[in-house]
């Protein structure tokens, strides 16, 4: 619980609230673009933003992201438990508070984990794939929900690579050389191993980097 | 040709109109032709099964029997048959596993995603379809087809399409 509650405070005081299922066609969030939707205000400065926030609920990170993560909620909570309520937020406070911050939105990547169980997956499958990365395979994106017949499910947006000689047969093929290695491994972390894979190629990520989320 | 391997050629050619400007409209339908393809498939070969039993294999019957598939039940068992799961009562009864053979899973599996993605491509609009997605799906549904060909007779095979009709019946609480 502690894990769904620090992604949903972070997700909502950055302003990243999306419906779930638009995961698959969502922007990447860049440093900038998170910076901007942070704004000027700083009503997302307290306790709050973070709150939930337990080291031991990120033991499925490595060693170094967990780690970066603590220390940069450690961070922001030192600039907003500093703050006075009856003061305005200097210049200075905000800056210090925005580095943590962006480091935090960054890592939670809300444009490849649609939810916190999907962030808790899709980093383990990650794990378990990076010694098999295929070249071919540029990135992945998770969500987790319930499917059409209610059963709980883990969805996986696989984005294909377009390099070099490029086709039908050539995205298939290697669809299927990814589909080979990731099949058994989302299998194995998904909810009674039911795991819906979906294939796209890194351009149609671009034809809807306009789609309204 | 057979209505399944219609489809499969229907839902091919769908998801090859067009190939720089894809069609909503030709993506969805061709991802639906190709579970329901996947569906008729096994649906028809159940029938087939049942209709054997009791004697029968004229096309009236059969096709009545196939009638009686519910499509969600089929996914069930589907994913149930993934897991190497049986119901209670055709489990084994020593301490082995039961392991469902490989093209029999690759079945399943294709079966259970196909049913998520003709919803998702029948009635989720919001979520655009892409043609490199409608073509992956096409190509599940065809290497299920094949790997049917090999299974089919098999007694595991036999018993995943009996459990479409009985799994209720056969999965007792002891």
């Amino acid at each position: 619980m502690a894990l769904e509650e620090f992604w949903r405070n972070v997700r909502r005081a950055a302003r990243l609230i999306r419906p779930p299922n638009v995961v698959a066609d969502s922007p990447r969030i860049s440093v900038d673009e998170i910076t901007e939707r942070l704004g000027t205000d700083d009503l997302w400065i307290t306790r709050g933003a973070v709150a939930g926030y337990v080291e031991a609920d990120f033991a499925f990170l490595s060693p170094e992201e967990r780690d970066r993560l603590t220390k940069a909620v450690a961070q922001f909570l030192i600039v907003a438990n500093g703050l006075d309520p009856r003061q305005k937020v200097t210049s200075a406070q905000f800056a210090q508070a925005l580095h943590p911050y962006v480091q935090i939105v960054e890592m939670l990547a809300f444009d490849r984990y649609g939810d916190a169980e999907a962030f808790r997956i899709g980093k383990v499958v990650e794990q378990k794939l990076a010694a098999n990365w295929s070249p071919y395979l540029d990135h992945l994106r998770f969500r987790t929900g319930l499917d059409s017949t209610d059963d709980p499910a883990l969805w996986v947006w696989v984005f294909v690579t377009e390099t070099g000689e490029y086709d039908d047969a050539t995205f298939l093929a290697r669809a299927d050389v990814i589909e080979d290695v990731l099949r058994p491994v989302a299998w194995s972390v998904a909810p009674e191993g039911r795991v819906y894979l979906h294939f796209r190629t890194t351009s149609d990520l671009l034809d809807t980097q306009g789609v309204p989320a | 040709m057979s209505l399944a391997t219609d489809l499969l050629d229907q839902a091919d050619q769908l998801a090859k109109q067009g190939p720089k400007h894809p069609k909503q409209a030709n993506l969805r339908r061709a991802v639906s032709a190709a579970y329901y393809a996947l569906f008729h498939l096994l649906a028809e070969a159940a029938a087939r099964q049942f209709a054997a039993q009791c004697g029968r294999s004229d096309g009236v019957t059969v096709s009545r029997i196939t009638r009686s598939f519910a499509h969600a039940e089929m996914k069930k068992v589907s994913d149930k048959f993934v897991n190497s799961e049986l119901p209670t009562a055709l489990q084994p009864s020593t301490i082995d596993e039961y392991q469902v053979p490989n093209d029999l899973i690759l079945v399943a599996v294709a079966f259970g995603a196909l049913y998520q993605a003709r919803q998702d491509a029948d009635y989720d609009t919001g979520k655009p379809l892409t043609r490199p997605e409608a073509l992956k799906q096409i190509e599940k549904a065809k290497q299920a087809f094949a790997a049917w060909e090999r299974v089919k007779v098999t007694d595991d095979a036999r018993m995943y399409l009996a459990c479409f009709s009985l799994w209720d019946k056969w999965n007792i609480k002891r």
